[in-house]
């Protein structure tokens, strides 16, 4: 592939940061690629290959604790947008961008609701695709509370950090309800979803304790 | 013969209603709910939902046992299941947003949702404040994206 073919280097220094970001995280699925042109190359070609690569690339970073505001400035530098963009001129690569912007956002949010959908079949049991969830949950605000909570504790007991399980409920049915149907300010979700976190991180603490506690005491008996 | 539509018991004593509904099969009903029976999960769940939503605060008021802020509370639960269907309606058929009267509107102000099943009571973690900083625009993150890009 010539160099005409290949994007050039990002104009800002936080965009050559994003792209070094990308490029660490789609290593651990592009298996054996040296540099970020390679990865390039690798899937420029391959539009589904790279959407699936951005999906790969999303579910890592938001798996880390990354903001989905993060995770969709980090899909700018993908190789299936950054193909969309290649010899554009200024002004077309300008019209091009809310048609970006909006595909980063949806993948973004579908990855998250499907993290939130696997931890919450997980904790109900169910097998069920997440508008069913949506609707199952939506009618009760202690119901989908609840489920926020049980998949708060699955999400941080498999390691998840606090930040990505506090983005993670912000894809749940009753965070999803109130910002979308009843347009509760994001602010307002975003403490709901912390404080959740912080109140189920307290509840496993206190767990922990009593069951070291009790362990102890068994101990003790048995001397 | 028909079946009388009085209260039966069941196994456990609690008083039943019988409810059998048979329509033709290539009727809107019987579309719909063939459908919803076989060809989604928990279909007869999502049809009861349906119906508790449109009627579920007339049936609770009949029954005289319910005081006039339960009744209103109920009334609301069942505008936002509603209001969740038609935003469903609307993204799956490509309707657009529609003009809301809920816009801004704070966080439902308690868990204490009034449902007949619910008994426990679970406060959100953090009671949510009546004003909050709007987010950002929309073209904030146009900026941010094209600064990457």
């Amino acid at each position: 592939m010539s160099d005409a073919s290949l994007p050039k280097a990002p104009d800002s220094e936080k965009g050559k940061q994003v792209r070094e970001q990308y490029f660490t995280l789609a290593k651990s699925s592009a298996r054996g690629v040296k540099s970020y042109e390679d990865l390039y190359e690798r899937y420029a070609g391959s539009p589904n290959a790279a959407q699936a690569l951005d999906q790969e690339v999303a579910r890592t970073a938001l798996k880390s604790g990354s903001s989905p505001r993060q995770v969709i400035q980090l899909l700018a530098q993908g190789p299936f947008t950054q193909q969309q963009t290649i010899g554009l001129e200024l002004e077309e690569k300008k019209a091009a961008i809310p048609g970006l912007l909006q595909y980063a956002q949806t993948v973004v949010n579908s990855v998250q609701q499907q993290r939130y959908l696997e931890y919450a079949c997980a904790v109900t049991g169910t097998i069920q695709s997440y508008p069913d969830l949506y609707r199952e949950y939506v009618g009760s605000d202690l119901s989908a509370i609840q489920l926020d909570q049980k998949v708060t504790a699955a999400a941080l007991g498999a390691g998840e950090n606090a930040n990505a399980v506090s983005q993670l409920l912000q894809q749940g049915p009753y965070a999803r309800f109130q910002l979308d149907v009843k347009h509760v300010p994001l602010q307002t979700i975003e403490q709901y979803a912390s404080g959740t976190v912080a109140q189920v991180q307290a509840i496993q603490s206190l767990q922990l304790g009593q069951a070291q506690r009790s362990s102890n005491l068994s101990k003790g008996l048995e001397l | 013969m028909p079946r009388k539509p009085s209260e039966e018991k069941s196994p456990k004593n609690k008083p039943r209603v019988r409810f059998i509904f048979e329509p033709d099969r290539t009727s809107p009903n019987g579309i719909t709910y063939s459908w919803l029976i076989h060809g989604t999960y928990n279909g007869k769940e999502k049809a009861a939902t349906a119906t508790r939503a449109f009627w579920l605060p007339f049936a609770y008021e009949a029954t005289g046992d319910y005081s006039e802020d339960e009744l209103k509370e109920l009334a609301q639960q069942s505008i936002w299941q509603m209001e969740a269907q038609i935003q469903h309606l609307r993204e799956k058929f490509g309707l657009g947003v529609g003009p809301t009267s809920l816009a801004n509107e704070p966080l439902v102000s308690s868990a204490s949702v009034a449902t007949a099943e619910d008994s426990q009571s679970v406060a959100p973690a953090v009671a949510p404040p009546q004003t909050g900083t709007v987010a950002p625009a929309d073209t904030d993150l146009l900026d941010e994206f094209a600064d990457v890009l």
